[in-house]
């Protein structure tokens, strides 16, 4: 029954559903489908762990080889973000083997958390801590996280505007994101004992 | 993508780490575009390898099914036509057997007396023959004349003519694969001896073999065991009861080659006309001899019937010795002889005209 089914349009389907046709049929039609969504990221990544356009196709064409026995064997509840997972541990691997160095893989799922929704009360608050933390950082924190957030300036517009290079903007952007989210939760803390 | 879009893209991937280290990894790309194409394209060649691949194991794996599958059939049809054709018989060789005239002939009018004189074919083989031994003397070369005799055996078959009935008597007896089968000569190829009135009536062609051989295989003819000496008595179209048959006819019974001609001797091989009517040609034969005396005659008989490497053994006139090989020579054929040339002494007993 299952051959005279129509064949559904793959485009119309989403992730899970593509994942579950492939773990039924294991149709390899269907498993390029779902890989090529993320591909152009996959090889971002495998680009940024191996430096080499070819070393990070080889990587790819790799790890499209484990994700044809792996995506059968495995229950993935989040495909991107276990691709994702797969493809750095793959490009890590290939480091480690080409230069003998310790490697500790990430763990083999990792979900995202989800946006929280706090109510206004809250949102309130963690403005104020917001605002005492931002003090708190660095002078080029501060400043790439108040353009980057508050007037939604672009990297290379902050980099034009500091004088800082593209890559220490993106830097003190995260950096200061990470020094934030600590001071917020202290002060949260405090504030709850 | 202009400064707003570029935030928006910006901002995502700040909350998106798989988006940041992709876009981390461009950096060290030199043309992103072509690259992806390029993996775009080993990535569709990866999968039509793959389904050539299965095709090429189930192509073979196809053909040698259907190989499989047309063999089992032929197979099964080439059994079921054995089991629906009979076995086909041996081809059985019929005689010529003389017309229903000749046979209601000779039974209207028996032949009273049958005597059986030597075609002209033979009288030239026994001169040939007489005639070499004539030059080489009574103690000619045995192997020589052997070879001799042999050679003409062989090509015997052919020097006869087509009417004659021993050629015929000859080509029945290669031809037809029935041990013990005998016939008479014809009344048109019977030369009458000068003495003895000719034949007046055809003789009956008979022969004689197996029941089973016979029965059902030769056009007229059936069998009768009535006799119960197991013999048979084939007769053209018709049946002939043994004791409806008058007259010296000739019969041989296949059983084990024993000869039936009123008398009972036996033997492994015989004269063809009986030992009988043999006995009464030699006494013929001999009548006008030069001398009283007793000559006996070693000869071999060859798988065709014919004689050959004539020995005088012993002798109580040497001469009557040319006469009496003479009377061997020209005398009827032998039935029973094999491929090793069968001997025989022959004993003549000569009786000078007063």
């Amino acid at each position: 029954m299952r051959l005279l089914k129509s064949k559904p349009k793959l485009e119309a389907l989403d992730d899970s559903s593509l994942l579950i046709e492939y773990q039924q049929t294991g149709e390899m039609e269907i498993l390029s489908h779902l890989f090529s969504r993320y591909m152009v990221l996959v090889y971002g990544v495998c680009l940024k762990y191996l430096a080499d356009p070819e070393k990070a196709k080889d990587a790819v064409m790799g790890i499209f080889e484990e994700l044809v026995t792996k995506a059968r064997k495995h229950d993935i509840q989040n495909f991107r973000a276990w691709l994702y997972v797969l493809s750095r541990n793959y490009s890590l691997m290939e480091i480690r083997q080409s230069k003998k160095l310790a490697f500790e893989p990430l763990l083999s799922f990792m979900e995202f958390e989800e946006d929280s929704h706090p109510d206004k009360v809250q949102k309130e608050m963690h403005l104020q801590y917001l605002e005492d933390c931002k003090e708190k950082l660095s002078r080029e924190q501060k400043t790439s996280i108040e353009l980057f957030y508050e007037k939604e300036y672009c990297y290379k517009d902050i980099s034009s505007h500091t004088g800082y290079s593209l890559q220490e903007v993106k830097t003190y952007i995260q950096n200061g994101k990470r020094n934030l989210k600590i001071c917020i939760e202290k002060l949260q803390g405090i504030e709850e004992s | 993508m202009d400064p707003g879009q570029m935030h928006a893209f910006e901002k995502e991937s700040l909350e998106d780490p798989f988006l940041m280290d992709a876009l981390e990894g461009y950096g060290y790309g030199k043309d992103p575009e072509s690259e992806i194409r390029d993996l775009e394209r080993r990535i569709s060649n990866r999968i039509q390898k793959r389904k050539s691949r299965l095709i090429s194991l189930i192509k073979p794996i196809g053909i040698a099914a259907t190989l499989v599958l047309l063999v089992g059939i032929s197979f099964l049809l080439i059994k079921k036509q054995e089991g629906i054709l009979p076995k086909v018989n041996p081809q059985v060789q019929t005689k010529s057997i003389p017309s229903p005239q000749e046979l209601r002939q000779e039974e209207e009018n028996p032949p009273q007396k049958q005597i059986h004189t030597i075609s002209p074919p033979i009288i030239n083989l026994a001169q040939k023959n007489s005639e070499l031994s004539k030059n080489k003397g009574p103690e000619m070369d045995i192997k020589k004349e052997r070879l001799l005799a042999e050679k003409e055996d062989r090509s015997a078959p052919n020097s006869f003519s087509k009417n004659d009935s021993v050629n015929a008597f000859k080509r029945e007896e290669t031809k037809v694969d029935l041990p013990g089968a005998i016939s008479t000569l014809q009344s048109k190829d019977i030369i009458p001896d000068k003495n003895q009135s000719p034949v007046a009536k055809p003789a009956t062609p008979v022969f004689s073999g197996t029941a089973s051989a016979l029965q059902g295989k030769v056009a007229g003819v059936s069998v009768s065991k009535d006799s119960g000496l197991n013999e048979v008595v084939v007769t053209g179209y018709g049946t002939k009861k043994k004791t409806a048959t008058t007259g010296s006819v000739t019969r041989v019974s296949y059983k084990k080659g024993l000869v039936n001609q009123g008398d009972s001797s036996k033997g492994d091989f015989e004269p063809w006309i009986g030992r009988l009517a043999y006995k009464q040609y030699i006494d013929s034969a001999g009548k006008n001899a030069p001398a009283n005396g007793t000559v006996w005659v070693q000869f071999r008989v060859s798988p065709n019937g014919n004689l050959n490497t004539f020995i005088i053994k012993a002798s109580t006139d040497t001469l009557l010795n040319p006469l009496a090989r003479k009377i061997i020579q020209e005398g009827p054929k032998w039935k029973g002889g094999n491929k090793n040339y069968k001997t025989r002494i022959e004993r003549i007993v000569f009786y000078k005209k007063p």
